[in-house]
C-alpha cells in the first residue's frame, strides 16, 4: 500500500512541476485557483509544523510546551524579517535551550 | 543554498527517521526520489502510519505539493525558452529552496527534535507576508488544534482547506 501510495504522490508531484513549464505560457491556472492552491499547501505544512511542535512537549502540560513555542515564535519573527533559514534555526534552537533551561529552573523551586 | 542546509540538513535526519519506523522502508526511502518534497512526504508517512487510507494520504501529500503548480508557473520566463528535454529535467528540481533562490534572482537578478519545526517556522514565515498569507496560516493551525480525535488525516485535510479557503478569501478582499 505504501507502494502504491508513495507512487501516486511522486508521479503527482512530478507532473504538477513539469506541466507549467511543458505548456509554458499556453498554461492558465486561474488567480483564484492559484490563491487556494498556494494558500492550501502552505496549510498542509503548518499542521505539519503545530504538530510537530506538539509532539515535543504535551507530556509535562504547558510548562514543556512553552519552549518549542517559544522557539518558533522566534524564529517565524526572524525568517518573517527576511532573516536566513540559518539564522532562524540557529537563534530558535538557542530560544528553545534557554527556555527550556529556565522553566527547569523556575519548577525547581 | 548555504544558509539553508542546516534547517534542510536536520530536517533530512528527522524524515530518514520516520521512513525507518514505517513498515514498509524500501517505499517511504524511494518517496524521497520521487516525490521530492519533505513536507509532503512526511505527511504521506505520517497519514499512512496512523492508519489512513491510500488515497488520502496520497492526495494530502498532492495538496501540499498543488503549489508546485504556482511556483513552477513562476519559473517560465527562466525555463520557458529551454529545450523540452531541458524543462523535464529543470521541472525535477522545482523545490520551494531552489525555487525561492531563483526567483529572488530573477527579481534582483538546539536538539534535533526542535530543528524540524523550526525549519517548517522557516518555510512558512514568508508567506505570512502575502496577502491572505497570515489567516492562511492561522486558519490551518486552528483547524489542527481543534481536529486532534478526528479519524487519521482528516485534521490535516481540514487544515489545508481552511487555509485555502480563508487565505483565499482574504486576498481577494485586499486585492
Amino acid at each position: 500500500m505504501m507502494w502504491i501510495a508513495v507512487l501516486i504522490a511522486g508521479l503527482g508531484s512530478y507532473a504538477l512541476r513539469a506541466v507549467p513549464l511543458i505548456l509554458g505560457p499556453r498554461l492558465r491556472v486561474p488567480q483564484r485557483t492559484q490563491d487556494v492552491l498556494w494558500h492550501a499547501g502552505i496549510g498542509g505544512i503548518t499542521a505539519l509544523l503545530v504538530t510537530s511542535v506538539a509532539a515535543i512537549g504535551p507530556a509535562g502540560g504547558a510548562s514543556n510546551a512553552l519552549p518549542p513555542v517559544v522557539a518558533v515564535a522566534v524564529a517565524t519573527v526572524i525568517a518573517r524579517r527576511g532573516g536566513s533559514m540559518a539564522l532562524a534555526m540557529l537563534i530558535g534552537a538557542a530560544v528553545f535551550g534557554a527556555t527550556e533551561l529556565a522553566v527547569r529552573w523556575i519548577a525547581g523551586f | 543554498m548555504a544558509p539553508m542546509m542546516p534547517g534542510y540538513v536536520s530536517f533530512g535526519v528527522v524524515l530518514g527517521a520516520a521512513v525507518s519506523k514505517g513498515p514498509n522502508p524500501w517505499a517511504g526511502w524511494a518517496g524521497t526520489d520521487l516525490i521530492n518534497g519533505g513536507s509532503a512526504q512526511l505527511t504521506l508517512l505520517e497519514m499512512m502510519h496512523s492508519g489512513s487510507g491510500v488515497l488520502a494520504a496520497a492526495g494530502a501529500a498532492l495538496l501540499i505539493n498543488a503549489r508546485l503548480l504556482v511556483s513552477s508557473s513562476s519559473l517560465i520566463p527562466i525555463w520557458g525558452s529551454a529545450r523540452v528535454t531541458a524543462r523535464l529535467l529543470a521541472a525535477a528540481a522545482v523545490v520551494d529552496p531552489i525555487w525561492m533562490i531563483s526567483t529572488r534572482r530573477a527579481e534582483q537578478g538546539g536538539t534535533l527534535s526542535i530543528a524540524v519545526p523550526l525549519c517548517l517556522a522557516a518555510v512558512i514565515a514568508p508567506h505570512t507576508r502575502l496577502r491572505g498569507g497570515l489567516t492562511a496560516v492561522a486558519g490551518a493551525a486552528i483547524a489542527t488544534l481543534v481536529s486532534p480525535g478526528w479519524p487519521p488525516g482528516s485534521g490535516r485535510l481540514m487544515a489545508m482547506a481552511a487555509a485555502g479557503f480563508c487565505g483565499a478569501i482574504v486576498t481577494r478582499r485586499s486585492s
